[in-house]
């Protein structure tokens, strides 16, 4: 594994430094790239040498919206097969929809509370970071 | 040879008759030349033989003749003769009885004379008086022989002395007789009505010549004298002249009766034959003889030449009639099928002697014209009143007084009344009369029957039998008889209440119509297919000013100006092919204006021809109003725009709240509770106990304020969604609910009681939202039951179906029901979890289904929330078990 394999699309910094908080308790922060909007987080995936393992976007964003950040990334070849998950606060039924019809990998709506909210980024974290490796819950009922 | 013969004897005085008398008499003449004894006695045996003949005679024709006259007389000469012949016998010369001298001879020829003179006289008087020929005859026999016997005993007086001549007895005597003979001849005037006058004329020129014979006796002096031989050919001619009165009537008048029916008999032109009476031919006439063209049918059977050929003798009734015996007359009728012809015969019997026929006249009369003629009128009369019968129409006929003479089945048919009751009563008083507005004088009918005019009544009312009125139309012919005078009336009627029912409804067809088209609150104007309008209603006059009248005398183009004219010829074209057209037009007005119209136009058949009907509606107005209509609908258009745009807004705006709630309001919650916990379990060791409680309490806060903040976006998902209604089964769905709120703790005692056919239209997603509040609510409020019972079912009340969900839980009191629904309301402290926003999205929901919602439950006690939804709720509970 390389360095800088989540790509992580956040504004909050709050909601940043609880990601990573849950990201260095799984020993992943080293690897892990914040961008701030979502023109910058497109800057940084079309000018990276390879693209993340995950990446972890909100919808609501400064300057570029989550949602046209994925369009872009659909749309990009060097992106196109990149496993996002949608990670964000809204339950908006057309959000869900959205995301899904543009090609997210997951949606998973952030936890106010923070042992859920730890638990669930780290079952995304533990998935598709591992994706080729055997998921062992998977694996075992296999 | 009959008619030669009685030629001979109808003038037995003139031609042959009197030249034969003549020449005898000149014979006899002669004969006194050569002898007078031998003249005296042919002349006397002439006269005996003549006297002979009329007795016998007179004798044998009495049963035909029944002439007592007649018979006197011929008894009278019969022995007048007997006692001339005893003149002649004892006449001098002759010597047959002893001579005397010529005095016998002589007394026998007075006693004779007195005879015949007294048979003269008395005669008359039997031309009124009854005489049996037996007696009469024996009476002058005996009357002879006592004469015979005076004369013979010498007991007579002298009548001739020889030498001294006639006695004066002799002479007197002769006198005397003249004297009875005049007396004979008077009374026979005095008789002569009884008697044949030719009859009397021969009897008196008898008398007469008897009268001057006399005279002659009276002179002579020597019997061989002049005067002798002149009184013997008188004698002989009145004795000649009594034989031809009694040939006359006893011979020549019954033969002239015989020869006159033998000419009738052939004269009939009917073939008339007599028979025996076992029906043999005897005689036959002229007719008959050419009726059967044979002239031998003396013996032949009269049913063979005289009756119809195929006819069997024994099934001939004429024969069978003759068989029965023919005592009166008999008639019968026969067809003679071979010759067409039709034959009346009829049989009479002939009288013999008794009562016993001796013989039938058969008689046989062409009737075939007559046959004929009846079958024709027996024919016309059958055709007549199988007319009668057959004719719709009721006929009757009266007689001049009124009288019914016939009624055909129609009129009884018709009126009830039978032709028993009617016939020969006076039918006005019984059919037609005895109404208020007219006696038997005023009927049109009885005073047919009395001018002979024919009358035609169009509407009348007769009466039926049971006295109802019948609307009628009849015509009253006079009849007439042979003469040409009125006998009466015939009458033919209808009813004619159908025909008044037609007329009536036609006249209410025709008002209706006229109602409609009044009416109308269009203006109405039909036009033929000549192009010319027909009719217009009061509107169309309204709506162009002209009136009714002027407007018939327009046609349709007329009323639309030039430019028009192309599209009204469509509409005429639109009304012929398709029955109807729609169109808008001007209409052109009297006063020149023109004015928008709206035409509806028909094609209407109306008996053979085709009507276009036009309904013009003025649509000024609705021009009008449409223009007002379009501004304001702009206006509305433009306002709702604004108000959409206004919504929309809203909406966005809502949305974007909602957006910033879920998606703002919770980051620094969770900020909060992360760094809460962060702090926990980073600085844990360094903090005391109250800290890390407090930290605790932030963080459950925080997750508390997430939750509601849940709600809070559910209830508003709940208020902006669209609602997608369909059949819901609440049962199925209660259950799954049941069954997932059950999985989060299944070791807890909860019995779920769920009603198994509840059923409703709404929304899925919201009524499931909808029974996972009510259900997580009880589940929740009963936590402390052991075990809980949490129920869902429903109840109809008030005709609605009401569901409910209740536990028995925790409850509530009832006065704070009010507030139950309120969002973030919660009625129970901290034991309970909860956002106090489950029942306001449970009123939500149910509100947005057009339903309502309230609850019951006493603290401790339980609580049952009620709820309503579509009106195509089922609530029987046990319907579908």
């Amino acid at each position: 594994m390389d360095n800088a394999t989540i790509l992580l699309v956040e504004d909050d910094p709050n909601d940043e430094e609880l990601i990573l908080r849950t990201l260095r308790s799984m020993g992943l922060h080293e690897r892990a790239t914040v961008t701030r909007n979502g023109r910058e987080a497109l800057d940084y995936l079309f000018h990276a040498q390879r693209p993340p393992r995950l990446i972890l976007l909100d919808l609501k964003l400064p300057k570029m919206g989550g949602l046209e950040v994925l369009q872009a990334l659909r749309v990009d070849n060097r992106t196109r097969l990149t496993p996002v998950v949608v990670f964000t606060s809204s339950i908006e039924q057309t959000d869900v929809m959205t995301s899904y019809d543009l090609g997210a990998n997951s949606y998973v709506r952030k936890p106010v509370d923070y042992r859920e909210f730890s638990d669930a980024l780290k079952q995304i974290a533990g998935y598709w970071l591992n994706l080729n490796m055997p998921v062992p819950d998977r694996h075992d009922r296999h | 040879m009959a008619s030669r013969r009685v030629s001979f004897l109808s003038s037995p005085l003139n031609g042959s008759g009197l030249f034969s008398l003549v020449l005898m008499l000149v014979v006899l003449a002669s004969t006194a030349l050569y002898s007078f004894i031998l003249f005296h006695t042919l002349a006397e045996l002439f006269a005996i033989m003549v006297a002979v003949l009329v007795g016998v005679i007179g004798w044998q024709t009495y049963p035909f003749s029944r002439n007592n006259f007649l018979i006197f007389l011929s008894a009278g000469y019969l022995w007048i003769g007997a006692v001339d012949l005893l003149h002649t016998l004892a006449y001098e010369g002759l010597s047959v009885l002893p001579e005397d001298g010529g005095n016998r001879a002589t007394q026998f020829w007075i006693a004779a004379r007195y005879m015949e003179a007294g048979t003269l006289l008395l005669a008359p008087l039997f031309v009124t008086r009854k005489l049996t020929p037996g007696p009469a005859f024996a009476g002058f026999g005996l009357l002879a022989a006592l004469i015979a016997g005076v004369i013979l005993t010498d007991r007579f007086p002298d009548a001739f002395i020889p030498g001294s001549g006639l006695t004066d007895f002799k002479v007197y005597s002769e006198y005397a007789i003249i004297g009875m003979l005049f007396v004979a001849l008077w009374h026979l005037w005095e008789k002569r009505g009884g008697l044949d006058h030719r009859v009397v004329s021969l009897m008196s020129l008898a008398i007469g010549v008897t009268i001057l014979s006399e005279f002659a006796f009276t002179l002579y002096q020597t019997v061989y004298g002049l005067e002798n031989f002149v009184g013997h050919l008188g004698k002989l001619v009145s004795f000649w002249l009594i034989f031809i009165s009694l040939i006359r009537t006893t011979l020549t008048q019954p033969f002239r009766t015989l020869a006159q029916g033998a000419t009738t008999y052939d004269a009939v032109p009917d073939p008339t034959v007599v028979l025996d009476q076992d029906g043999t031919l005897r005689q036959m006439n002229e007719a008959a003889r050419r009726l059967t063209g044979e002239m031998d049918f003396i013996g032949r059977d009269c049913h063979e030449l005289l009756h119809p050929r195929g006819l069997a003798k024994s099934e001939c009734p004429v024969c069978a009639g003759l068989a029965g015996g023919v005592a009166h007359r008999l008639s019968f009728e026969l067809a003679f099928k071979d010759k067409g012809e039709w034959h009346q015969i009829t049989l009479s019997p002939i009288s013999g002697q008794g009562t016993r026929p001796t013989g039938v006249v058969h008689v046989s009369r062409d009737i075939t014209q007559r046959v004929r003629a009846e079958l024709a009128l027996r024919r016309s009369n059958e055709e007549l009143s199988s007319i009668l019968r057959s004719v719709g129409e009721g006929v009757f006929g009266m007689d001049v007084e009124g009288r019914a003479t016939f009624i055909n089945p129609a009129l009884e048919r018709l009126t009830g009344w039978r032709s028993a009751d009617l016939i020969g009563r006076d039918i006005h008083v019984l059919l037609h009369g005895s109404r208020e507005d007219g006696g038997p004088h005023e009927c049109p009918i009885r005073r047919t029957a009395q001018d002979g005019q024919v009358r035609h009544v169009d509407s009348d009312m007769f009466r039926n039998h049971s006295g109802a009125d019948i609307p009628v139309d009849y015509t009253a012919a006079p009849l007439h008889d042979a003469e040409g005078h009125v006998t009466g009336s015939v009458v033919v009627f209808r009813d004619i209440s159908e025909r008044l029912q037609a007329q009536r409804a036609l006249e209410q067809s025709e008002q209706r119509y006229r109602a409609i088209m009044e009416n109308a609150g269009d203006a109405i104007l039909v036009a033929n297919v000549e192009g010319r309008f027909v009719d217009a209603n009061r509107r169309a006059e309204e709506l162009l000013g002209f009136t009714r009248e002027e407007l018939l005398e327009l046609r349709p183009t007329d009323i639309h100006p030039p430019e028009e004219q192309e599209r009204l010829a469509a509409a005429f074209r639109s009304m012929e092919n398709y029955g109807f057209s729609l169109s808008e037009h001007m209409v052109l007005h009297k006063d020149g204006s023109l004015s928008p119209v709206e035409v509806a136009g028909a094609r209407i058949p109306a008996g053979e021809q085709t009507l276009f009907m036009g309904t013009f509606r003025d649509t000024s107005e609705r021009h009008r109003l449409e223009a007002e209509r379009r501004r304001y609908g702009a206006e509305l258009e433009r306002t709702v725009a604004e108000r959409t745009r206004d919504l929309k807004e809203l909406n966005g705006e809502l949305e974007s709240f909602s957006y910033s709630v879920s998606h703002d309001l919770r980051g620094p919650l969770r900020a909060v509770n992360g760094f809460a916990h962060a702090l926990i379990e980073d600085f844990g060791p360094q903090l005391n106990d109250q800290a890390r409680s407090y930290l605790h309490r932030m963080q459950d806060a925080a997750t508390r304020m997430g939750q509601m903040i849940d709600g809070l976006l559910v209830l508003s998902r709940v208020i902006r969604r669209e609602l997608a209604l369909e059949p819901v089964n609440l049962s199925v769905l209660a259950r799954e609910v049941a069954d997932e709120i059950g999985a989060t703790e299944p070791a807890r005692p909860v019995e779920w009681r769920i009603a198994p056919t509840l059923k409703t239209r709404g929304d899925p997603t919201l009524l499931r939202l909808l029974l996972q509040n009510l259900l997580q609510n009880a589940w929740k409020f009963s936590a402390a039951r052991d075990p809980a019972v949490i129920e869902v079912g429903a109840e109809r009340a008030n005709g609605e179906c009401v569901f409910y969900v209740r536990d028995n839980g925790a409850g509530f009191d009832l006065l704070d029901t009010g507030s139950l629904f309120r969002p973030f309301h919660r009625l129970h402290g901290p034991e309970y979890e909860g956002t106090g926003i489950g029942l306001a999205t449970v009123l939500r929901i149910v509100r947005r289904h057009g339903g309502r919602c309230w609850a019951e439950g006493v603290p401790d006690g339980g609580a049952t929330i009620f709820f309503t939804l579509s009106d195509e709720s089922n609530c029987e509970a046990s319907s579908n078990i």
